[in-house]
């Protein structure tokens, strides 16, 4: 087996353990809730109960609105936004409401959200997923794949690494002569 | 005659190449942030940096001159 051989082999086995990895489709909004948004600087328009993949620049303001199948009285509802990492960090909560005992006495909210993402997260999908879960049974759930447009400076680094770390590899697992 | 490559060294270097694999992967956008696979490359290249140590496919020919000159 020549070294090229053994080289496609290991990219082979690397690109079988990446495609079995991968993961299934997220799902919409789900529940009877509705959830829109307009990204102002595209144009583009998002329904959350049909959209599970946005890319999206990493600044600019989005005009959302959203709402709840319940009457809108007071009442003690809770919900929260995660976004997912890999095993073993798991989801971590970047949003929350009600969990403090705070109540609402609306079933339908709107606005105008404007956001500034650092360039260091450009082009990472990050699925980001959230509920809300009202006293009245109604629990809606949903997700949507975030990318932000353009490339992380991380990510040429990390490239770079990448090579050095297989070139140090490569010289490790070079023979050298044991016993007789 | 046996030849071996240096397998800690190498359990330390595949560790890390799979770890930076996986982040470039991510980086790039080949797979999600949450994919499994980013856990996975790391032992993947630790696995694979010992058993390569082991069986060193690489220079044979040039340790075998040196210990036969």
């Amino acid at each position: 087996m020549t070294w090229v051989s053994k080289c496609a082999c290991s990219f082979l086995v690397s690109g079988l353990v990446v495609v079995a990895a991968a993961a299934p489709a997220a799902a919409a909004l789900t529940g009877g809730c509705s959830a829109s948004g307009t990204q102002l600087q595209t144009g583009k328009s998002y329904n959350a109960v049909t959209t599970n993949f946005a890319k999206i620049p990493r600044a600019g303001d989005v005009k959302w609105q959203g709402a709840v199948p319940v009457p809108a009285t007071k009442r003690p509802a809770v919900g929260e936004v995660q976004v997912k990492f890999p095993f073993p960090v798991g989801d971590v909560e970047i949003g929350h409401w009600g969990k403090d005992g705070k109540q609402t006495g609306s079933n339908a909210n709107r606005g105008t959200y404007h956001y500034d993402f650092p360039s260091l997260i450009a082009g990472v999908k990050a699925l980001v997923h959230g509920r809300d879960k009202e006293p009245s049974g109604v629990l809606c759930q949903g997700s949507v794949v975030v990318q932000v447009e353009g490339t992380s400076p991380l990510a040429w680094a990390s490239l770079v690494l990448t090579v050095i770390l297989v070139l140090n590899l490569s010289l490790t697992i070079r023979a050298r002569k044991v016993g007789k | 005659m046996k030849y071996r490559g240096r397998p800690v060294l190498a359990a330390i270097c595949g560790f890390f190449s799979g770890l930076f694999v996986g982040l470039d992967l991510v980086f790039f956008g080949a797979i999600q942030l949450d994919n499994i696979a980013v856990t996975i490359l790391p032992i993947v290249g630790l696995i694979a940096g010992v058993l390569l140590a082991l069986w060193a496919p690489l220079g044979r020919a040039r340790a075998a001159g040196k210990s036969n000159p």
